[in-house]
């Protein structure tokens, strides 16, 4: 036996049921009598109508005086001998013409060009990119820093990626051979470190290892087949395998089992770290030290050999903001880059105790979009950020805005961003 | 069609402007508003008069809340200079139903405002089918779109007088 809906009790009540078909309306009577459930539901609703009645006669007004009918008709009359043509054109919608079906077709027809542009921009945005980029979708790739990380072990979290990308979720970056980079335009001469991020993140770089340097790491593409250790390039570089090993530790690798720290931070991580990592309340401004910060065995960076990044701290990440294309992030002194479009770098690094803070240089000299699109990503983040306790830091720097957040006082942050500026 | 404009100008007018004043929420206005439309239903004579009023009524209360922004300054001053020569019978009596109203218009305000329309249709006296033309909405519709506004504005009533009594 069907139940009588809320909308029949209420037609029901409403003394409305001559509206309904004669079977229909025979049925919820009978209904209402045979059925306890459908009877106490008839009493709550006509208490709830009553009381919806009550509340609307509280706000009546008293009685109003009003023009006798003759002068309406004269008033009408009046208006008819001034404006013949509105008695005879007028419709229901005095005052505001009714839409005819057609201007409503019309209207419509706007809305849907509008909608179809829209949504084609949006299918198309990654148009601009080599080809494959539309299979990237939304989701932020990273480049993740392996450091130290033996050579044909990836993480369980890579397994699943590689699944991903097996089914296609997730395209392989295009790379461009070092001849087409230099028909590009080649690496860019760039100096500082401010120039080089924003050449990085503009894709202008194209900026390998130093092995001199002490500080300076192989960036390695471990696309399927690719020599991991070697740290020369795949051409089928997958944006997610890129590994960031740095040189001194490559190096004691040769002589002893290098210490393995995965610096992916999976979503569930960076997640519970933010949760975790709420800055503690008797935390002074300014009280942070980075001589607090445990720098750990990979931990060698610094701002005359790495773009803004925090000196002294571990790097547990870099990534690139979504909507963009090319594949960029070197921590620890070496950065590659085979970039054509503008986008994001983001550097996650760890504070000394194990709480994190995450850089990003947003490029002004992206498009809009780009640019749109690396800030939306920011604010979701921030969004989600703000919970555990985060703030922020920016600076406008060469070619871009420098943004340091973490869970930290302003002050702390600022301090930070400067350092890892080169500022201070 | 033969309307009896004496007896419909008598029994709908109290209904077209409370329907009115709940939607401009000044009671001369409401008064206004009722007398032009039916000026305009002795011009237009329409078939079913009744739903008619009603639909033009809604229509220009709508058109008065575009226009009423853009009076509000020079009405503002308009009712300082009048209620200067305002009589009061009682204040607080006055005071007590202003506020009444106050609460009853921010719970309609709480209603989508297909809600809100049948349920002040319903009010005026319009059936359920004139209320389903006047929506564009079927017939069948009607009992549900009212059993939803009612039990919102109840709602919205409720948490309204919560949070008077909690503010006082």
């Amino acid at each position: 036996m069907s139940h009588i809906s809320k909308g029949d009790v209420h037609a029901y009540l409403d003394g409305a049921l001559g509206a309904y078909p004669e079977e229909a309306a025979r049925h919820v009577r009978e209904h209402l009598d045979a059925c306890l459930m459908c009877a106490q539901l008839l009493e709550d609703e006509r208490r709830l109508r009553q009381e919806a009645s009550a509340i609307l006669a509280a706000s009546a007004q008293g009685p109003v005086e009003f023009d006798p009918l003759e002068e309406l008709l004269a008033r009408a009359a009046e208006s008819d001998r001034q404006d013949p043509a509105e008695a005879t054109e007028g419709s229901e919608r005095t005052g505001r013409a009714r839409p005819t079906l057609g201007d409503r077709m019309y209207s419509l027809r706007w809305a849907a060009t509008i909608v179809v542009s829209l949504g084609a921009g949006w299918m198309a945005r990654g148009l601009t990119g080599p080809a494959g980029d539309l299979a990237r979708g939304a989701a932020s790739e990273r480049v993740v820093s392996e450091i130290g990380l033996p050579p044909g072990v990836p993480p369980a979290a890579d397994q699943e990626r590689s699944e991903r990308d097996n089914a296609g979720d997730l395209a392989e970056a295009e790379t461009l051979p070092q001849s087409q980079a230099a028909a590009a335009g080649g690496p860019a001469d760039v100096d500082t470190p401010l120039e080089l991020q924003a050449a990085v993140a503009t894709g202008l770089a194209e900026v390998e290892t130093s092995p001199e340097s002490p500080d300076a790491a192989a960036v390695g593409g471990v696309g399927p087949g690719a020599d991991r250790g070697a740290g020369g390039f795949d051409d089928d570089l997958v944006l997610d395998q890129i590994e960031v090993v740095p040189a001194r530790q490559r190096e004691e690798s040769a002589a002893a089992e290098p210490q393995v720290e995965a610096a992916r931070l999976s979503d569930e991580l960076r997640a519970s770290a933010l949760s975790s990592s709420a800055p503690a309340d008797d935390r002074r401004d300014g009280a942070l030290q980075l001589s607090d910060a445990a720098p750990g065995p990979f931990a060698t960076a610094s701002p005359s050999t790495t773009p803004f990044l925090v000196p002294g701290l571990p790097v547990r990440d870099v990534r690139l903001a979504p909507e963009a294309d090319g594949v960029a992030g070197g921590p620890s002194g070496s950065v590659l880059v085979r970039s054509v479009l503008v986008r994001s770098v983001i550097v996650t690094q760890e504070l000394g105790d194990g709480r994190i803070i995450e850089l990003r240089f947003v490029p002004l000299a992206g498009s809009d979009s780009v640019l749109g699109g690396a800030l939306r990503e920011r604010n979701e983040f921030l969004g989600r950020s703000r919970q555990a306790g985060w703030g922020m830091a920016v600076r406008d720097v060469s070619g871009g805005v420098a943004i340091l957040s973490g869970p930290l006082t302003e002050r702390e942050l600022e301090d930070l961003l400067d350092r890892a500026l080169g500022l201070r | 069609m033969d309307v009896d404009w004496g007896e419909l100008y008598r029994t709908t007018l109290p209904d077209l402007v409370r329907f009115l004043h709940r939607k401009v929420w000044d009671l001369e206005r409401a008064r206004d508003l009722a007398q032009d439309t039916f000026v305009r239903a002795l011009r237009e004579n329409p078939a079913n008069p009744r739903a008619w009023l009603f639909t033009v009524a809604a229509n220009l209360a709508r058109d008065e809340a575009r226009t009423a922004i853009r009076r509000k300054g020079h009405l503002t001053l308009l009712k300082t200079e009048a209620e200067v020569h305002a009589v009061t019978v009682d204040p607080a009596a006055e005071l007590e139903q202003s506020q009444r109203e106050a609460v009853v218009r921010r719970a309609l305000e709480a209603l989508s405002e297909r809600d809100r329309e049948a349920l002040l249709l319903w009010d005026g006296g319009l059936d359920y089918g004139e209320i389903a033309g006047a929506l564009e909405i079927s017939s069948g519709s009607v009992g549900t779109t009212l059993a939803r506004a009612r039990e919102r504005l109840v709602k919205a009533h409720r948490e309204q007088e919560q949070d008077d009594v909690a503010h006082q």
